[in-house]
């Protein structure tokens, strides 16, 4: 563990990034620039994983980057990008809350996170990454956040997907990677739950004209 | 027989993967039929087996059954039987009338991979095997969901693939918290995240990482649990799915998620003490009984009728194990039986009923005891068990659930819990009673839907006048060995604190 402490500095300011880049999605409007802006943090996810796996010794988190890469750089954009390139509005248009209004609450959700981790968790003394798991709280809040806020199915998935780079951050510097098996069939499970996502977006988008889910409201009660 | 009992959901899903090729959808009939037959028999072996030997184990403990998981993989393999069954009818019917324009193969498929990712859920050892397979439910019954590609259960498949799932991510990050704090324990521990290594070492786990931790997966696999307030994705899930697909999701799958709470609570219940774990459940349960009374009484469709009947019953589910005790635990394992068999029959009897007269709408189904004998009485016994009127089954595990709840000390929540049965009783007999008696519309044939349906519901009709009457030796059995999982000590006085109530 000497060489940790070396460590946990870039790694607190690649969460910071990637904590950045989650700010921008909640003010940007433009489809494909969310999309552009959840692969830059997956890759900064990715970079995360490649350190954490040299300095934390725990090597088959090697898998893991590949995997960030293949799925969460590469292969998730690509699908979003083809998803967007077939709509004729590519703006979020009229959120359910405004972006100017939406900085001011992700804010206020980072302090939060901060709150839960020193107040709430207390973690075991000595435990040097407390900042990432505040930022990976963050994040899952900010995920959560954006997906309850935005009309468009686009949005929601790129929230969701915000969620769940929040947990992969904390599950590799806290935990450095859950056992191998679990790993492989979580990643499985979040690219084959994003393609049934993007069947289902191309089934609306045929049936209902539009892919704006605020028309999703005939059941009710 | 571990290996087996997961193989052949999967072999079954493939050979209908073929007959879907060969546009063979009467042999994918017989053979998921075939599949499922046998995967209940190799469950209940497996159950004996293992209320007799002990656990069972593979794979360094991916695969772990005890006799709580072997309990609900019993349940699960029993729905998807009798629901197998009633698809041979319901389905050719729905194919018949043109209401669905896919290959039946295709609906087989489909149901065998759902089987097969709620047997995981049920057998294995790992908390995140468990998330993978509680996620991959989640996955195969959003297409089942929205089966009919209409409008409306398009509009349910998304709600209830996009709620879930981030239910399931919160979830996810409750494992990963339990797991660290499961990496501070020294150390014969081998970071496996498998719960029975876990729980063995439990009260060493860091209290306030678990309870947060809980509290995530509480929120997480409560969502797809049906709790209230993240239930919204339930009526519309269950009233736009196909009838078979709807008695499984409200019959078991919900059941699923509960288990999985249930595997962390045992975890949680050890290091935090059980008072603070049951305060919470409480509070989810009597939440979702309360919402779901006062949407049961202005319900105007019938399957949204039951749906919200399952967040009634979820929630006393919950509140059962709120109260803790013996009793409540026991009437609460009790009554996710009971609220799986009455309600598949309430759902089965629903889709005969809708498939008759063309609609979901209460007011526009009448007179169903004269145009469909067999599936009027149906309806007339199940609402009266699902109501919780002796001597059905469901009337003995909520009545063991209120003793819990006035035992334990818990009188406000005991009072709610009754008041609100008492409204719901009223409500759902109101609804009923309108389909059964009114003057039936003019030119309806008289007749049922299927023989097979009527086979499914003679099926769930036994078990739940029998379980009213009394429990046999083999499920009192199981019941207490899974309550003294849950609680953590030998029960010897279950029984007859339970004989001695009646």
């Amino acid at each position: 563990m000497e060489n940790l402490t070396g460590v946990v500095p870039t790694l607190d300011k690649l969460a910071t990034c990637m904590l950045g880049a989650a700010m921008i999605m909640v003010m940007c409007s433009r489809l494909v620039t969310l999309v552009y802006v959840y692969a830059f943090q997956s890759l900064l996810l990715a970079i995360t994983a490649l350190i954490a796996t040299f300095s934390l010794n725990s090597h088959h988190l090697i898998w893991m980057v590949f995997l960030i890469v293949a799925l969460k750089v590469v292969a998730i954009p690509l699908v979003l990008l083809e998803i967007t390139a077939t709509l004729t509005i590519k703006k979020e248009v009229e959120p359910y809350v405004e972006p100017r209004v939406s900085v001011l609450v992700a804010s206020g959700l980072v302090i939060l996170a901060y709150y839960t981790e020193r107040y709430i968790l207390q973690l075991h003394k000595g435990e040097v990454f407390t900042h990432c798991l505040a930022t990976s709280i963050a994040l899952i809040l900010i995920g959560f956040f954006l997906m309850i806020s935005r009309k468009k199915a686009i949005t929601q998935m790129v929230g969701l997907l915000t969620m769940e780079n929040g947990v992969f951050l904390s599950a590799m510097t806290l935990t450095s990677g859950m056992p191998m098996i679990v790993e492989l069939g979580i990643s499985f499970d979040v690219l084959v739950g994003i393609l049934i996502m993007g069947v289902f977006v191309f089934r609306i988008r045929e049936t209902f004209a539009s892919l704006d889910t605020s028309k999703l409201n005939s059941l009710r009660g | 027989m571990l290996k087996l009992i997961l193989a052949l959901p999967l072999i079954t899903a493939l050979l209908c993967l073929f007959c879907l090729f060969m546009k063979k959808g009467r042999v994918a009939e017989f053979l998921n039929l075939l599949g499922v037959s046998s995967c209940f028999i190799i469950s209940i072996l497996l159950l004996s087996d293992i209320t007799k030997g002990g656990p069972k184990y593979d794979f360094e403990g991916l695969i772990y059954v005890d006799t709580l998981g072997g309990f609900f993989l019993c349940l699960v393999l029993l729905i998807s039987l009798v629901v197998s069954i009633y698809s041979i009818s319901y389905m050719r019917q729905a194919v018949e009338k043109a209401e669905i324009d896919r290959h039946l193969s295709r609906y087989y498929l489909l149901l065998n991979l759902f089987m097969f990712t709620m047997t995981m859920v049920a057998t294995t050892g790992n908390l995140g095997v468990l998330w993978i397979s509680i996620e991959a439910t989640t996955l195969v019954s959003a297409f089942l969901v929205g089966y009919y590609n209409e409008k409306t259960a398009l509009e349910a498949a998304w709600k209830y693939l996009i709620l879930c799932t981030v239910g399931i991510t919160f979830a996810l990050f409750g494992t990963v918290l339990l797991y660290y704090a499961s990496l501070h324990i020294p150390f014969e521990l081998r970071n496996t995240l498998n719960w029975f290594e876990i729980t063995r070492f439990a009260d060493r786990l860091d209290p306030s990482l678990t309870k947060v931790a809980f509290i995530f997966i509480l929120v997480g696999y409560g969502t797809k649990a049906g709790f209230a307030p993240m239930h919204t994705w339930l009526p519309d899930a269950h009233s736009q799915a196909p009838t078979p697909v709807s008695a499984l999701l409200s019959g078991v799958l919900l059941k699923c998620s509960i288990y999985g709470i249930l595997r962390f609570y045992i975890i949680a219940s050890k290091c935090l003490g059980m008072a603070y774990l049951n305060n919470l459940l409480l509070i989810f349960g009597i939440f979702s009984l309360v919402i779901a009374t006062f949407f049961i009484l202005i319900q105007k469709d019938i399957k949204r009728l039951l749906a919200y009947s399952s967040l009634e019953n979820v929630g006393i589910i919950a509140t059962g194990i709120g109260f803790g005790g013996l009793l409540g635990v026991y009437g609460a394992l009790f009554h996710i039986l009971n609220h799986a068999l009455v309600k598949s029959l309430m759902f089965f009897v629903g889709g005969n009923l809708s498939l008759k007269y063309h609609t979901k709408n209460i007011e526009d189904i009448k007179g169903a005891v004269g145009i469909m004998p067999i599936t009027g009485a149906g309806l007339l016994l199940g609402s009266f068990a699902l109501t919780g009127l002796p001597p059905f089954n469901m009337f003995m595990s909520e009545i063991a659930i209120l003793a819990a709840g006035f035992s334990s000390g818990n009188i406000l929540a005991s009072c709610i819990f009754l008041v609100a049965l008492v409204v719901i009783f009223a409500g759902i007999l109101r609804h009923t009673m309108v389909m059964a008696f009114n003057p039936p519309p003019q030119g309806l044939e008289r007749g049922e839907v299927g023989n097979w349906a009527i086979l499914a519901c003679f099926l769930l009709l036994v078990p739940i006048v029998l379980l009213g009457i009394c429990i046999p030796g083999f499920l009192d059995n199981v019941l207490n060995q899974s309550v003294s999982i849950i609680i953590g000590e030998k029960v010897s006085w279950a029984k007859e604190g339970f004989t001695s109530m009646k």
